[in-house]
């Protein structure tokens, strides 16, 4: 009887000890879990190509000095940080079908990236310059952080942009930076379903990735639903009458960006019926000038005498304006 | 020998727990702060301007918003006119003290628009 006792015990206790282990590894894996609905032995997806394209980083002065915090303009701030890299990298992430037609084309691509890379020190991103937090302000510079590419036919969830985001980094494909912005591009065949087209043009977020406060956003390719999201069908930079999805997503990607340095973490930047600064401005454009023959318009853009409001890089662009942290708070094209 | 009853109820509990600490951990989606498209910025604007001019008894700028064919359909009710309406919440009886328009959702017809929204009072 004692004898069997002592096995009991032995055997329970080696159980225990057993069971414990595998229970303290689980915890490993759970703080390295960075795909909700995955695990840490899930392979990296074929489909993420390895592309790192980054263009040189410009350094612009620093702003000068003022004051980081300032209120009583339309818009409140709420104690979170804003970003204040000099510049804040933006990463691009094309999912979809970025190889096809319409505006799901390299073309397309191109503009995306070079619309990025000259943003940074423009007259449209220097109103973010209005904003801060409490060791500084938003630098208004911005530059290219890299491209990934995701080759996919399935629409997105809420859920799974996230994961997408997550592989992305999880694979090198980008770098993990909690400084920066991860923008994820959907081709026109692709939907996000908790509401692209129906509800939003895109959206910004951020989540704890890989234990870093990753933000990103998302912006649909327009054509998708041109009566919600595009200002007009063809835009100063279409290719074609009719094909205003790189405009238009450019104008929704102005938007995100601008939000996602200014309220990274959704407790920064917002008013009282909580809209952040681009929404104060949605689809707001201001004065408007038209494409004529002559300009940097394409021949598209001038054929239907499509609209455009900011100029640099060498290309127009329809950019919503931004709401000035100043001067008691209005939209506008500049500071 | 009988084993007592608690030394055959710990392992089963002490497996059950560990088994549980296996499952995959699905962080919270945090908040996401919508751009909204065109058709749900228009009809946001319409659907304040209405309700504010219901809160404001203003019959004259409610009437100005309806089409002559405007009609109420409500859950186990009658199709209510929209002259019966406007007389309804502009009765003494009725007031509107706040009002919010959320989720809001437009599927464009070409034509036609289906929204929906959550109105709070």
């Amino acid at each position: 009887m004692t004898t069997f006792l002592g096995k009991m015990k032995y055997a329970l206790v080696l159980l225990f000890v057993l069971l414990a282990a595998n229970f303290l590894v689980a915890q490993a894996l759970k703080q390295h879990v960075d795909n909700p609905g995955q695990t840490a032995m899930d392979p990296v997806p074929d489909d993420i190509n390895h592309t790192h394209t980054g263009s040189r980083t410009q350094f612009l002065p620093a702003v000068p000095g003022g004051k980081a915090v300032v209120t009583g303009n339309g818009i409140n701030y709420h104690g979170g940080p804003v970003l204040k890299g000099n510049p804040v990298p933006i990463y691009l992430i094309f999912y979809g079908n970025w190889a096809g037609s319409g505006s799901n084309t390299a073309a397309t691509v191109s503009l995306v990236q070079h619309f990025i890379s000259t943003l940074g020190g423009s007259a449209i991103e220097n109103v973010a310059t209005t904003y801060g937090d409490t060791t500084g302000n938003v630098s208004g510079n911005v530059s290219l952080g890299g491209t990934a590419f995701v080759s996919s036919s399935k629409n997105l969830t809420d859920r799974s942009l996230q994961t997408t985001v997550s592989n992305v980094i999880t694979s090198g494909a980008l770098p993990r930076d909690a400084n920066g912005v991860y923008m994820v591009l959907t081709s026109s065949n692709i939907n996000e379903t908790s509401g692209f087209c129906t509800q939003y043009c895109g959206f910004h977020t951020h989540a704890t990735l890989g234990g870093a406060d990753i933000k990103y956003a998302f912006v649909g390719n327009p054509d998708r639903c041109p009566s919600g999201c595009e200002a007009q069908t063809t835009g100063p930079n279409s290719p074609a009458t009719g094909v205003g999805g790189a405009d238009g997503m450019i104008n929704v990607m102005s938007h995100e960006q601008f939000e996602a340095i200014t309220d990274p973490d959704l407790n920064a930047w917002f008013d009282t019926s909580g809209q952040e600064d681009s929404d104060k401005c949605n689809f707001n454009f201001g004065t408007v000038t038209t494409c004529v023959t002559g300009g940097i318009c394409t021949p598209a853009a001038v054929s239907v005498g499509s609209k455009f409001n900011q100029t640099f890089g060498g290309n127009n662009w329809t950019l919503q304006q931004q709401w000035e942290n100043a001067n008691g708070g209005l939209c506008v094209q500049h500071l | 020998m009988r084993v007592p009853l608690i030394m055959r109820v710990i392992p089963v509990l002490a497996v059950t727990v560990l088994l549980a600490a296996q499952e995959p951990w699905k962080p919270p989606l945090t908040s996401r702060i919508k751009t909204s498209t065109r058709q749900v910025v228009l009809f946001t604007n319409l659907e304040t301007q209405m309700l504010q001019a219901v809160q404001k008894k203003n019959q004259a700028a409610l009437t100005a918003m309806l089409t002559d064919d405007f009609a109420i359909d409500m859950p186990n009710a009658d199709r209510m006119a929209g002259e019966d309406w406007v007389d309804s919440v502009m009765s003494k009886d009725f007031a509107l003290e706040k009002f919010g328009v959320h989720q809001m959702s437009v599927i464009d017809l070409g034509n036609a628009a289906v929204v929906k929204y959550e109105r709070l009072q």
